[in-house]
């Protein structure tokens, strides 16, 4: 009955993923670092985006071969107690994830001008609808279409007028610095553009999709265009804000700071586009997070999941998507709430927790009597391990400089 | 009665106590009814020791306890023969035939039945699940009337397991009527429902395949080795064939349609020609036409020969010599008629019909309207083109939620 416009038919799961991971806690991130450190920390999105290739390919690999979500294949090959603790890394990220897309919403609405208090409680209510009514495929179409919107921040980009000789020095020439500021971000950008809820996503929907080792070189490469186009959008948006609000020393205090000051530097325009991105973007991850949450929990737990049950035949995966959303708006309506510390946290908890899952999905793709012939080969397991690595080493350190300098508050 | 959860790890003793090693699984014989327990796997070190059952005295929560003092380095390693009831059956899914649906495997209880230890059920409530996450004590606020066991003659395998099939056939599976199979199918995902699929009988998996939603059947079909699928669908009416082949992906359409029976692949070809929301995108273009010309007997004895399924002669259509549709009969018109009578002289002239572009909800407003099992579709000529019957059409009018929808996670 529902024939997919022909714009969907061409984005498989890949891709959609690699646009719903620009959310707003990645705008966030990417606005944040080009605005606190310039153009410095272009150099990591050389490193995120061949990271973020090989650690979906994974997932969406151990979909086809298996036909099975993550959730179900670390429950089967770990048993109860691991998968508890897979559980409540993934709860954990993903509730302060949905917070940060209600605190999107909030952000994008007063930067018009419009109270949060009106906005927040109307696009609860929208996705709770949406989803409940099984009507999320079709929505899925219009919001994807909207996201083209972020093809206006590689206009922006351009529109900012950067120095594109310290873009190019900066995007090929790491540098690094041990103050607790700049590893906030650096792990930010990391923990935004390789989230945990991702991996579990991406799977389900290879999985949902019915594809299989036959369709599978054609998924590798929806993947890898889905992954591209993540980092080259904030790539955009970093060189967008370092090339206005660093420039020009104007801190970003909220988010809309970040509008407000793009005004004056790159136009209305500019701003509006920001800003319509940003709700998008919010509500578009305002779905499908408490959606892929409720449904990775129910799956690992063998509870009856599925928007088209009854509610009174899955009242846990219900209960738990009603319970983020409104978590997350709430959270948000508390008077006083620092937006941006809500919309930047995500990244942060996200980035310490995602070793976790990292190394549950390496266990699982080299494991021979799941994949067979399908496990990882050296180039992808050495490129999964140093990301795996590198993340742990990060928050070490990251830890360690934050009690030495007794500092708890995540953002600076 | 213990569970699984509650002897994995404890120590194995020798008869004077002395430890010597720990049990890491329990091998049963699922060929049997209610599959007993013939070995288990004893851990010392690092090595794995398999025990057979005739050499332990006990096996209980406190630990496990052999009949004789042995080397433990003479048992060999754990063959494949057995199941594996920690590795191949906890944590995985299976099919409950009694309750029709799939359930997760959170414990398995084990019933000592004479000298035996038996498989007796399994547990996939909450306070499994607490049980095995060492936290008992909220299971005894939920009460042990929460406990609900299912009995392990009334489970069949789920999926493959890393790629195990259990040696439980499916033969409960294929007992349960096509819809029940549906519903179960429906909330596996394509691959796992593939599994199902081909290891069932071309005609259970026909019909089964039949009441899925389409685009789950299409995800199912598409995930299935291409023979096997264009078997499945060769066994079924052309016009469900068109629905799920319509709904995957065109160039794995055309290779299954490739490997199906010809005739087969043709009918479904052309019905496929038709819009889905039309009357041609409905019908079944299987339908008996017989002549004015014949007699009673002549038709009842072709009905013989053909033996149509049952919603193919709800209604018998007639035929002018140039194939128009010019009469209808009911099988009791027919049976109740003298054997020599002509069909011309007991069917019905005012035959109620609908055009192959009708929309489909107008074809739904005829069938309820006039109370009909099916209605005959013509093309602009009259010829009869096939037959849309009420089951064609009960998804159209019945609420959503009582279809086979699959589980998935965006609706």
């Amino acid at each position: 009955m529902l024939r997919l416009g022909p714009f969907l038919a061409v984005m498989g799961p890949g891709i959609i993923t690699g646009i719903v991971d620009d959310d707003a806690t990645g705008i966030t991130g990417y606005a944040l670092a080009g605005a606190r450190f310039g153009y410095s920390l272009l150099w990591v999105l050389l490193l995120t985006i061949v990271a973020l290739s090989v650690v979906q390919e994974m997932g969406a690999r151990m979909g086809a071969v298996t036909g099975k979500g993550l959730a179900d294949l670390i429950r089967e090959r770990f048993g109860v107690r691991i998968t508890a603790l897979a559980m409540v890394t993934l709860l954990t990220a993903n509730v302060v994830t949905t917070v940060a897309e209600f605190a999107g919403v909030a952000g994008a609405s007063e930067i018009f001008g419009v109270s949060r208090y009106i906005t927040v409680p109307i696009a609860a209510a929208l996705v709770f609808l949406v989803v409940v009514l099984g009507s999320y495929r079709r929505v899925e179409v219009v919001l994807l279409t909207v996201s083209l919107v972020f093809l206006s921040y590689v206009i922006t980009g351009f529109m900012a007028k950067p120095d594109w000789g310290a873009v190019g020095g900066h995007f090929a020439v790491p540098s690094f610095n041990f103050t607790l500021p700049y590893l906030t971000i650096l792990i930010g950008v990391i923990g935004t553009t390789i989230a945990p809820w991702m991996q579990f996503y991406l799977q389900s929907s290879v999985v949902d999709k019915g594809l299989g080792e036959r369709e599978y070189r054609l998924e590798r490469m929806d993947v890898y265009v889905g992954s591209f186009l993540t980092n080259f959008i904030a790539f955009f948006i970093i060189v967008t804000t370092a090339a206005t609000l660093f420039a020009h020393g104007k801190p970003a205090d909220t988010v809309t700071d970040v509008a407000q000051t793009l005004r004056p530097l790159a136009g209305d325009f500019t701003a509006r586009l920001f800003a319509i991105g940003l709700l998008n973007a919010s509500l578009m991850a305002a779905v499908v997070l408490p959606l892929s949450t409720a449904y990775a929990v129910c799956e690992a737990f063998g509870w009856e999941r599925s928007v088209n049950r009854p509610l009174r035949e899955a009242p846990a995966f219900f209960g738990l998507f009603a319970a983020l959303i409104v978590i997350g708006a709430t959270a948000v309506l508390i008077p006083g709430v620092p937006l941006l510390t809500l919309l930047f946290l995500p990244n942060v908890v996200g980035g310490i927790l995602l070793p976790v899952i990292l190394l549950l999905m390496l266990r699982l793709v080299n494991d021979r009597k799941i994949m067979g012939t399908w496990v990882n080969s050296p180039v992808q397991n050495v490129i999964a391990w140093l990301t795996t690595g590198s993340l742990i080493a990060l928050t070490i350190i990251y830890l360690v400089i934050a009690i030495l300098e007794g500092v708890g508050v995540l953002t600076g | 009665m213990p569970f699984l959860s509650q002897l994995l790890g404890r120590p194995v003793l020798d008869p004077d106590g002395t430890r010597v090693g720990s049990l890491r699984d329990v091998l049963v014989l699922t060929e049997v009814a209610y599959p007993p327990v013939r070995a288990v796997v004893v851990r010392s070190g690092r090595r794995l020791h398999a025990v057979p059952w005739s050499d332990i005295s006990s096996v209980t929560p406190r630990g496990t306890v052999l009949r004789r003092s042995l080397d433990l380095g003479a048992y060999p390693e754990p063959g494949e023969d057995l199941v594996w009831l920690a590795r191949d059956v906890m944590d995985k899914q299976i099919v409950d035939t009694a309750g029709v649906k799939l359930v997760r495997v959170n414990d398995l209880a084990l019933v000592p039945i004479n000298d035996e230890l038996r498989l007796g059920g399994v547990d996939s409530s909450t306070a499994g699940l607490l049980r095995r996450l060492g936290l008992p004590w909220p299971s005894g606020l939920l009460g042990r009337s929460r406990l609900r066991l299912i009995d392990w003659e009334q489970v069949d395998v789920g999926p493959a397991i890393d790629g195990v099939r259990l040696n439980v056939t499916f033969d409960r599976l294929h007992r349960m009527r096509s819809a029940d199979i549906a519903a179960v199918i429906s909330q596996m995902s394509a691959g796992e429902a593939a599994d199902v699929l081909e290891a069932l009988q071309d005609k259970t998996a026909a019909r089964a395949l039949a009441e899925l939603s389409e685009d789950h059947g299409a995800a199912v079909l598409s995930a299935m080795e291409p023979e096997e699928a264009a078997d499945v669908l060769d066994e079924m009416p052309p016009d469900d064939a068109a629905d799920v082949l319509g709904d995957v992906e065109k160039e794995r359409a055309e290779e299954l349609m490739s490997l199906m029976e010809p005739q087969a692949a043709q009918e479904v070809r052309s019905l496929l020609a038709y819009p889905e929301d039309t009357a041609g995108g409905l019908m079944n273009s299987r339908v008996i036409a017989v002549q004015e010309s014949d007699t009673a007997d002549e038709v009842i004895a072709k009905l013989r020969r053909i033996a149509p399924p049952e919603d193919e002669i709800y209604y018998l259509y007639v035929i002018d010599d140039d194939g128009r549709l010019s009469g209808v009969l009911s099988l009791r018109d027919l049976v109740v008629s003298r054997p020599d009578e002509r069909i011309a002289q007991i069917m019905r002239r005012d035959v109620k019909y609908v055009h192959l572009n009708d929309p489909q909800d107008e074809v739904a407003r005829m069938l309820v309207r006039y109370d009909f099992l099916g209605i005959p579709v013509v093309d602009d000529e009259n010829r009869l083109k096939g037959v849309v019957t009420v089951n064609d059409v009960v998804d159209l009018v019945a609420p959503r939620s009582w279809r086979n929808r699959p589980r998935r996670m965006r609706g």
